[in-house]
């Protein structure tokens, strides 16, 4: 029995050949040019394991680190984003802010383009809405 | 347009944002290659109350000579913090013995003139002015703060002593 296994990325999405070579141990084709063998090819696909990640979590945020109160002085409210967890690790992600609602309004007085953000996970905060 | 009169279209209230995170190059499908959190942020109402209402400058007392020209009398202005807050602006005048009203009020403009007789010389009235914050916000009013008292008084002078005084 063989068994396969890879964390090579490059492999994702590619078909690879294999080749199973039977000899007699005693005389060895790689050994004897005259020597029988047979020959079994086959093919393996490698799968995008990020098509199914084996995880991916939403950590709790840290509300610690967050400012979530303005009061109209002008200074920005702060919200720090906990990166999500995936595994393999390779699989990456791509952050958006997709809504916005306020309570008891049927719609929100601060609109979805007002919410800046970098969502680059690099600990620099260079937009109102950051990350972690 | 909400939150205008904060110079600002945001109106305070508590917001709920939705950031997604999705899988980069594979098919979306929701729980399991896209994901999503959220957080809450509040704006607060920053004139409910404001910080303070403080009046500018003391009002100076006035004398007003019966019979003179009307004297009209801008009070100094109350001012709030935050600046953009709200606040309407109350008086009271009070009452002279014999009931007579020298003193008008419009819109927070003063006014005294006076001139049927000499009753009222000597007499003094005090003008108290309150300013009450209110918010366009507001779910309630328990919340509205009050300036101090600004308070001055009007005197009334003797027209006759007066010219006397000048010979």
């Amino acid at each position: 029995m063989f068994t396969v296994s890879t964390s090579d990325p490059t492999l994702v999405d590619t078909r690879q050949t294999y080749s199973v070579v039977n000899c007699l141990a005693d005389w060895p084709s790689n050994v004897y040019s005259t020597a029988p063998n047979t020959v079994l090819s086959g093919f393996i696909d490698f799968e995008d394991p990020c098509d199914n990640p084996f995880t991916f979590d939403v950590p709790t945020q840290n509300n610690a680190n967050n400012v979530l109160t303005g009061d109209f002085s002008g200074t920005n409210v702060d919200f720090y984003l906990n990166a999500f967890t995936i595994t393999p690790n390779f699989c990456t992600l791509t952050y958006t802010i997709t809504g916005i609602t306020e309570a008891g309004q049927s719609s929100s007085s601060v609109p979805l383009v007002d919410l800046t953000s970098d969502l680059t996970f690099d600990g620099a905060n260079s937009g109102s809405l950051s990350d972690g | 347009m909400p939150g205008s009169k904060y110079s600002s279209p945001y109106r305070p209230g508590t917001y709920t944002v939705t950031v997604e995170a999705n899988v980069d190059n594979v098919p979306t499908i929701s729980g399991q290659t896209q994901k999503s959190t959220t957080y809450t942020f509040t704006l607060t109402d920053p004139c409910d109350p404001p910080n303070s209402i403080t009046i500018q400058a003391p009002d100076p007392d006035v004398d007003y000579t019966i019979t003179q020209p009307a004297l009209t009398i801008t009070p100094s202005v109350f001012v709030a913090d935050p600046s953009f807050c709200l606040f309407t602006v109350s008086s009271s005048i009070s009452t002279l013995s014999g009931g007579q009203t020298p003193i008008s009020e419009s819109a927070d403009v003063f006014t005294v003139s006076y001139s049927a007789d000499n009753a009222i010389v000597g007499q003094t009235q005090t003008i108290t002015r309150t300013a009450t914050s209110y918010s366009i916000y507001e779910a309630n009013t328990s919340n509205r703060i009050s300036s101090s008292p600004d308070s001055f008084t009007v005197t009334y002078l003797n027209p006759c002593l007066t010219l006397s005084t000048r010979r």
